[in-house]
C-alpha cells in the first residue's frame, strides 16, 4: 500500500470527526518571495488548521512565484497542478487529498461507505465518468415546498469555495464545480436554509425544497437574510424583501406594509406622509418603475400614501433595485420595484387576513385540479370614515375615503417545461375633500404570461398585457360642478430568453408598450354648470427596448454584469402641435402655426442607448466592494405645482418640446460580514439628470393646452452616502439605516422665466440630507416579540412667504425664492408588540395578534403649510399634522 | 373564523390631525416697490399707486405708505403720453391723471413708466381689446337648505362668448339699496334711563355695495351665457325694498388676467394638500435697468361695457322685517342721502 492510500485511509478511519466539522472559506496569500508548493502547503497547514495528504517528492518541484494576491485554497491548488499530472480531492471540509492517478472506485467506495452512515451526503452523477479534478456541472431546480412554486433568485452557494448562483425564474441554476465532496447552501429570504453535502462525481442535478416554518425561532434574524442576499448579490443597491418579514415591523394603524419596508432603506425616503409614492436617491416619485408582474403601474398608494397598494398578502416577491439595475428594465430614471404576485399553491387550500382599525383583509389560494391549476386570490377593503371623523378640522371630518385592492392569478401547468398564468389586479381609491370635492383614482391591469422551459438551461417567457390608470376630480359646487377625467390606457409585450451556460447568465429579449393619454377631459355635469366642456386631444407613444444583460463570474474574486437596453420612442399622431416661433420664448403669442400631425405621422421620437455595468469584487468570503453605473431613460412625466405629489397629477408623454429625461448613476459600495451577526454595508453615489422638468412661477398645470410655456426643463443632480448596519442575535435584531444625501435642480433657461432661483443649483422637492432610520426587534418568547423604530428625516424644503402687499383692497403675499426654507425635521417612533399563534400542533388555523402605537411621543410633524385668511384678509401661515399624535391599534391576522 | 374577525378591537383616540400658526423666520425681507394703475375707456382721471411691500410677519397696523416723489407717466403707442401728479397726502398719497388729459382708447397700447431716483420702472405694454357686449343681466334668487339660514341673488351675466378667440375678462359691481330707519325707536342713554329724542338727522339713505372678491373669466375655459359674477346678500337691511346693480365688464390682457388669476388662486385657498404649491403673483411691471429686481403690482389698460338694472324682493320666500336702525342712516358705511340718478 503506498503512502497515499495509507494517508486516505487513515483520514476515514481515524479521524471521522474532522468531517462536517465547520469552517468558513480558507484563503491563501501568496509569499514574499519564490517558494515551492511543498513548503506552502505546509504552511497552509500550519496557519489554515488544513490537512493534505501527499508525497512530498511530488511538490517541491514546483514553484510558487511571489504575489501580493490572495486566492481560495482551491484556485490555488488549481492553478499550481495544472498540468503536472496530479489532481486534488476535497474530502471534508478540512482534508484535500493530492493525488497522481488514484484508484477512483475505492475512494468513491469510502466516501459513499460514510455517506450511509451520514444520510446528508448525496452522491450525484455516474461514478464510471468520476475523475477527480475534472470540472462537473451541477445543476437543479430550487422550490417553495410550501407554496409548490419555483424560486427565483435563490441563491446556491458551494460553501468551499466563492461559487454562488442564483436561480432564474423558473428555479433552475447551473455552476461549474470541480467533482468531488462539497457542501452546498441554498437559502431565500423567508424560507428555512438548507445545506446538502454532495459528492459529484459527473454532470448531475440535485433539486431542493426549501420550506416555510410557521413558526420560526429564528424569523429575527430573516432581515439578516436581507443583508445576505445585499451582501453577495453581484448588483449594488437591490434589495430583495422578505414579505414575513414585512408583516411583522411596526407600521401605520397596525397595516404592516411594503411601502414603510422601501422606505427604511438607506437612500430611500418617503415623499412624505399624506403624499404618494417614494423618493430613490434624491429621483422624483414618478422616476421609480413599479412593475406587477411585469406591467407597469402609475401609482402605488392608498390614501395619498398611507398605505401601498400592495397587500403583502399577496405577494410572491418584492425586489427594489436603486442602483446597477439590469438592462431587462427600462423606461424610468431612478429606480425599479418589481413585484411578483403570489402564484397559488396547487396541492393544498390555504386562506389568510387580517383586520385592523381602517382595513380588512383577506386572501386565499388553492387548487383548481391538484397539481397543474392554482389560484391565488385576496383583496383588501378600507372602512376608514370613521377615523375622519375624529378630526378636528371640519373640512377633514366632511371627508370621506375609501380604497380597496384585490388581485387573482391563476395558474396552469401543461408540463414541467409549460406554466401559462394570467393575473388581474385593480387599485381604487376614493377621496372626498370638505364636502364638494372628490379625488379618485384607480389602476385595472391584466396580464397573461407564458414560460416555457427547453432546456434546464434555457427558457423563455411572454407576458402580454393591458391595463388602465385613471384619475379623476369631481365638484358638486353649485355653478362651479364639473368632472375632470384623465386615464393612461396601455398594452404591451415583453419577451425574455433566459439563457445559462458555463458561468454566463445570459437574459435578452424584447420589450413594447403602447400608451394612450387621455388628460383633462373636463365637462359640466349639470345644466346650471358655468363650466365648459374640454376635451383636449389624447396622445398616444410607444416605447420599443431591447435588451441583453449577462452576468458573469469571471472567478471566485470577481462578477461582473453587463448589458445595454437600447430603446425607441415615438410620440404618434393624430394630433393638432403649435409651433412656436423660432428662439422666442415659449408663451402663447409666440405661437406661429398649428401643424396637423395624422395618425400615421410621428410628432417627436428619440432613442436610447443605455449601458449598464455592474461589478463585485470579493476581497475575503465575507467582504466585497461593488461598483454599478446605469444610464436610464424616462419618456413619461409626472407635472405637479401642489405641496405634495398626490395621484391624480397629471403624466405627459414627451413630445418635441418636452424631452426624456436622461440619468446616469454611479454608485460604488463596500459589503461585509463581519461575523456575530453583524454584517453593513457603505455606498457612495452620485447621479446626474438631465432634461427634468419644473414648473414655471404661478404655472397651472391643469388643463393647460400649451403646457410647455408653463414649465421648464433643466438639471438635476443628487449624491450622497449610504450607511447599513445590522446586528442580528438569536433574541435581539437591530439595524441602522443612515443616507446622507442632496438632490438639487437648476434651471437656467435662455429666456427670463425659464430661470429659477437666478438660475443657480436649489434644492428639489425631495431634498432631505439627512435620514436615519433605527429598527430593533426582540424576541422575548416563542410566542411575544416587540419591535421598535425610529425614523428622522430632514424637513422638505418649501416656499416661504416673504412680504405682503396691497393692490386695490387685496392683500398679496409675495414669497422666497423657490424652496429656500425648510420645514421642521421629521421624527418618529413607533412600537409593535406580535403575538404569535399558539404553538399546539392541532389548532384550527394559525392567528396572530398585533398591538401597536405608531408615534409614541406624539410628536406633531408637519405633513404641510397652507395658507389660510386671517383677520385682516392677509393670509396667514398654517402647519398641518396629519398624525400628530400617539395612534394605538389592534390587528388581527390570521392564515389556515 | 368570521366569528374572530368581529374580536378586533377599535383603538380609542382623543383626537387627530392638527392644524397650529407656523411661525418662521421671514423678517428679514426688504421691501420691494409696488405700483398699481389702471387706464381704461371709461373717462379719467386714473389713479396710479405706489407703495412698498412689508415683511410677511409684521402685524404693527401702520399700513402700506406711498412713495413719495415718483415721476409717473402713462403713454400710448400713438405718441400721447402724460404726467400724472401727486395728489392726497399720508396714506392716501395717489398719481392722477387730469380729467382732460389722456383717455384709453379699443386698440391701442398704453405702457405705464414710473421713475424713482433714477430708476425706471415699466409695464408691459397693454393693447385694449374691445370688451363686448352684454346682453343680459339678472338675478336668480338662490337658497342653501331653508332660506332662513342661507339666501342670496346670484347674479348672471350672458356676454359674448367665442371659445375661438380667446378674450379675457374681469368685472366688478356696485349694488345700491334704500333704507329706511325706525327713528322712532332712536334711544340715548342718560344714566340709567333711556332718553327717546329724534336723532340728529336722516331717516331715509341709499347704501352702496361693492363686489369684494376677484371675478375674472377667459372665454376659452368658461361659458360666458349664464355666467355667474356675484352673490348678493339678501337680508332685511338690503332687500326690505328694491335693489339696484350695476355691473362692469373689463377686458384685460393676458398678463393682467394671469396676474389676478394667480392672486385669486392665493387669496381664495382653501388651505388642503391640493392646493398649487403657492407662488408669488407675477406683475407685468420691470425695472428696466435690471431685469432681475423683482417689481410687484399691475397695469392694466381695459375697454369697459355695463349694465344696471333693478330687481326686487318678490322672488324671496321668507319674511324680511324692517331694518332695525334707529340712528341716522349716514352712520351705515357707504351710504348717502342724495337720491341717486338712476333711482326712481
Amino acid at each position: 500500500m503506498d503512502r497515499f492510500h495509507l494517508a486516505f485511509i487513515l483520514v476515514v478511519a481515524l479521524c471521522p470527526s474532522i468531517f462536517g466539522q465547520p469552517s468558513g472559506k480558507k484563503y491563501y496569500k501568496y509569499p514574499a518571495s519564490t517558494s515551492n508548493l511543498l513548503d506552502e502547503i505546509k504552511k497552509i497547514e500550519k496557519e489554515q488548521g488544513l490537512n493534505f495528504f501527499y508525497l512530498g517528492d511530488w511538490l517541491s518541484g514546483i514553484p510558487v512565484h511571489p504575489s501580493t494576491r490572495v486566492e481560495s485554497i482551491t484556485r490555488f491548488l488549481q492553478n499550481h497542478l495544472e498540468g503536472t499530472q496530479m489532481s486534488f480531492f476535497p474530502t471534508g471540509e478540512n482534508s484535500i487529498v493530492l493525488y497522481k492517478n488514484p484508484t477512483y472506485d475505492k475512494m468513491i467506495d469510502r466516501v459513499e461507505a460514510r455517506s450511509v452512515n451520514d444520510n446528508h451526503v448525496s452522491t450525484i452523477g455516474d461514478r464510471t465518468l468520476f475523475k477527480p479534478g475534472d470540472t462537473v456541472t451541477l445543476s437543479g431546480r430550487i422550490r417553495n415546498a410550501t407554496k409548490d412554486a419555483f424560486l427565483q433568485g435563490a441563491s446556491v452557494n458551494l460553501k468551499d469555495s466563492e461559487i454562488n448562483v442564483n436561480t432564474d425564474q423558473y428555479g433552475n441554476y447551473s455552476m461549474d464545480i470541480l467533482s468531488g465532496e462539497h457542501t452546498v447552501e441554498i437559502s431565500y429570504v423567508g424560507l428555512n436554509k438548507e445545506e446538502r453535502e454532495i459528492l459529484i462525481l459527473s454532470d448531475g442535478n440535485l433539486d431542493v425544497d426549501l420550506f416555510e416554518d410557521p413558526i420560526q425561532l429564528e424569523i429575527i434574524t430573516i432581515e439578516g437574510d436581507m443583508m445576505e442576499s445585499a451582501i453577495d448579490g453581484l448588483i449594488p443597491g437591490k434589495t430583495s424583501f422578505n414579505l414575513n418579514l414585512i408583516k411583522k415591523t411596526p407600521a401605520l394603524l397596525g397595516r404592516p406594509d411594503l411601502m414603510n419596508s422601501i422606505s427604511r432603506l438607506p437612500g430611500v425616503a418617503d415623499t412624505g406622509e399624506g403624499s404618494s409614492g417614494f423618493n430613490v436617491r434624491g429621483g422624483a416619485p414618478d422616476q421609480n418603475l413599479v412593475l406587477v408582474d411585469d406591467v407597469p403601474v402609475f401609482n402605488v398608494s392608498h390614501l395619498f400614501g398611507f398605505f401601498s397598494t400592495f397587500s403583502a398578502d399577496v405577494l410572491q416577491r418584492a425586489e427594489l433595485y436603486k442602483g446597477g439595475i439590469p438592462a431587462n428594465y427600462g423606461g424610468r430614471a431612478s429606480s425599479v420595484l418589481d413585484i411578483s404576485l403570489k402564484t397559488g399553491n396547487d396541492e393544498k387550500f390555504k386562506a389568510g387576513g387580517s383586520a385592523g382599525p381602517i382595513d380588512a383583509s383577506f386572501n386565499m389560494e388553492g387548487p383548481l385540479k391538484k397539481g397543474q391549476t392554482s389560484y391565488s386570490v385576496g383583496g383588501r377593503l378600507s372602512y376608514i370614515d370613521w377615523l375622519l371623523k375624529k378630526y378636528k378640522n371640519t373640512d377633514v371630518r366632511h371627508s370621506t375615503a375609501g380604497f380597496y385592492d384585490t388581485s387573482i392569478k391563476v395558474s396552469h401547468k401543461f408540463s414541467d417545461r409549460d406554466v401559462l398564468s394570467f393575473s388581474a389586479y385593480r387599485s381604487y381609491d376614493s377621496f372626498r375633500f370638505a364636502l364638494d370635492t372628490t379625488y379618485s383614482w384607480e389602476t385595472t391591469l391584466f396580464s397573461g404570461k407564458y414560460q416555457h422551459s427547453f432546456r434546464n438551461n434555457l427558457h423563455v417567457s411572454l407576458t402580454a398585457y393591458t391595463s388602465a390608470y385613471k384619475f379623476n376630480t369631481a365638484s358638486n359646487k353649485i355653478y362651479h360642478d364639473f368632472r375632470l377625467d384623465n386615464r393612461i390606457d396601455y398594452q404591451g409585450i415583453k419577451s425574455t430568453i433566459y439563457y445559462s451556460v458555463a458561468r454566463h447568465n445570459l437574459q435578452t429579449g424584447l420589450s413594447l408598450i403602447s400608451y394612450d393619454f387621455s388628460i383633462g377631459q373636463l365637462r359640466p355635469t349639470s345644466n346650471t354648470s358655468n363650466v365648459t366642456r374640454i376635451s383636449p386631444e389624447p396622445e398616444e407613444s410607444s416605447e420599443t427596448h431591447v435588451f441583453i444583460n449577462d452576468e458573469y463570474v469571471v472567478n471566485d474574486a470577481i462578477s461582473l454584469m453587463a448589458g445595454i437596453n437600447f430603446s425607441i420612442y415615438k410620440r404618434k399622431g393624430p394630433n393638432h402641435i403649435y409651433v412656436y416661433r423660432e428662439g422666442a420664448q415659449r408663451v402663447e403669442e409666440n405661437i406661429i402655426d398649428t401643424v396637423f400631425y395624422n395618425e400615421k405621422s410621428t410628432i417627436a421620437d428619440y432613442m436610447g442607448f443605455e449601458p449598464r455595468f455592474s461589478i463585485k469584487y470579493n476581497l475575503s468570503q465575507n467582504t466585497n466592494i461593488k461598483i454599478g453605473y446605469g444610464n436610464m431613460n424616462q419618456y413619461l412625466h409626472q407635472l405637479s405645482n401642489t405641496a405634495g405629489i398626490t395621484p391624480v397629477d397629471i403624466w405627459k408623454p414627451s413630445n418635441g418640446y418636452i424631452r426624456p429625461i436622461r440619468s446616469r448613476l454611479l454608485s460604488l459600495g463596500i459589503f461585509s460580514r463581519a461575523g456575530k451577526g453583524i454584517a453593513g454595508s457603505f455606498e457612495v453615489f452620485y447621479k446626474k439628470l438631465d432634461n427634468v422638468i419644473d414648473y414655471k412661477e404661478g404655472a397651472s398645470i391643469l388643463l393647460n393646452e400649451t403646457l410647455e410655456a408653463d414649465i421648464v426643463a433643466g438639471n438635476s443632480r443628487a449624491y450622497g452616502a449610504e450607511i447599513y448596519l445590522e446586528r442580528t442575535t438569536d433574541r435581539l435584531s437591530s439595524s441602522l439605516s443612515y443616507t446622507y444625501s442632496r438632490s438639487e435642480r437648476i434651471m437656467n433657461g435662455a429666456h427670463p422665466d425659464e430661470i429659477i432661483n437666478d438660475g443657480k443649483y436649489y434644492p428639489s422637492n425631495f431634498d432631505r440630507p439627512h435620514n436615519l432610520n433605527l429598527l430593533s426587534n426582540f424576541k422575548f418568547s416563542r410566542r411575544w416579540n416587540i419591535s421598535a423604530n425610529f425614523q428622522y428625516l430632514s424637513g422638505r424644503p418649501f416656499t416661504a412667504p416673504s412680504s405682503k402687499y396691497k393692490i386695490e383692497s387685496f392683500l398679496i403675499t409675495d414669497f422666497t425664492q423657490r424652496n429656500s426654507d425648510r420645514l421642521p425635521d421629521y421624527h418618529r417612533l413607533d412600537v409593535s408588540i406580535t403575538l404569535e399563534t399558539n404553538l399546539k400542533k392541532k389548532k384550527p388555523w394559525e392567528s396572530s395578534w398585533i398591538f401597536s402605537l405608531f408615534n409614541v411621543y406624539g410628536r406633531k410633524n408637519i405633513y404641510s403649510v397652507f395658507y389660510t385668511k386671517a383677520s385682516d384678509l392677509s393670509i396667514s401661515a398654517k402647519k398641518v399634522s396629519i398624525l400628530g399624535t400617539i395612534f394605538p391599534s389592534v390587528t388581527y391576522n390570521f392564515k389556515i | 373564523m368570521v366569528k374572530n374577525l368581529t374580536l378586533f378591537l377599535i383603538p380609542v383616540i382623543s383626537s387627530l390631525g392638527c392644524v397650529d400658526e407656523f411661525d418662521f423666520d421671514s423678517g428679514h425681507e426688504t421691501p420691494r416697490l409696488v405700483i398699481e394703475g389702471q387706464i381704461t375707456t371709461a373717462p379719467g382721471p386714473y389713479t396710479v399707486k405706489i407703495t412698498q411691500s412689508r415683511a410677511f410677519s409684521s402685524t404693527d397696523g401702520t399700513g402700506f405708505v406711498p412713495v413719495k416723489e415718483a415721476i409717473v407717466e402713462i403713454s400710448d403707442n400713438a405718441g400721447n403720453k402724460e404726467t400724472l401728479t401727486p395728489s392726497g397726502t399720508g396714506l392716501d398719497l395717489v398719481y392722477k391723471t387730469s380729467s382732460s388729459g389722456i383717455r384709453g382708447d379699443a386698440g391701442k397700447s398704453y405702457t405705464l413708466t414710473v421713475t424713482i431716483d433714477g430708476n425706471t420702472y415699466q409695464s408691459i405694454p397693454q393693447k385694449i381689446e374691445p370688451a363686448g357686449k352684454i346682453f343680459d343681466l339678472r338675478a336668480a334668487y338662490m337658497t342653501e337648505g331653508m332660506p332662513e339660514f342661507g339666501d342670496y341673488f346670484d347674479i348672471r351675466i350672458d356676454t359674448e362668448d367665442n371659445p375661438d378667440n380667446r378674450k379675457y375678462y374681469r368685472w366688478d359691481w356696485t349694488g345700491t339699496y334704500e333704507i329706511h330707519t325706525e327713528w322712532w325707536r332712536y334711544c340715548e342713554n342718560h344714566c340709567c334711563t333711556c332718553l327717546i329724542p329724534p336723532p340728529d338727522c336722516c331717516s331715509v339713505c341709499w347704501v352702496n355695495t361693492f363686489s369684494r372678491d376677484i371675478t375674472i373669466a377667459d372665454s376659452q375655459t368658461s361659458r360666458l351665457s349664464d355666467f355667474s359674477i356675484a352673490k348678493v346678500d339678501v337680508n332685511s337691511f338690503t332687500f326690505y325694498m328694491k335693489h339696484h346693480l350695476k355691473v362692469n365688464q373689463y377686458s384685460i390682457s393676458k398678463d393682467v388676467y394671469a396676474f389676478w388669476d394667480s392672486a385669486k388662486e392665493q387669496i381664495e385657498k382653501t388651505g388642503s394638500i391640493f392646493d398649487n404649491a403657492p407662488s408669488s403673483v407675477k406683475g407685468n411691471i420691470y425695472h428696466i435697468a435690471d431685469s432681475t429686481e423683482r417689481v410687484l403690482g399691475v397695469f392694466s389698460a381695459s375697454d369697459i361695457v355695463s349694465r344696471e338694472f333693478f330687481f326686487d324682493n318678490d322672488q324671496i320666500t321668507r319674511q324680511l322685517t324692517r331694518p332695525k336702525w334707529f340712528d341716522d342712516c349716514q352712520n351705515i358705511e357707504n351710504s348717502t342721502t342724495e337720491k341717486p340718478e338712476f333711482w326712481d
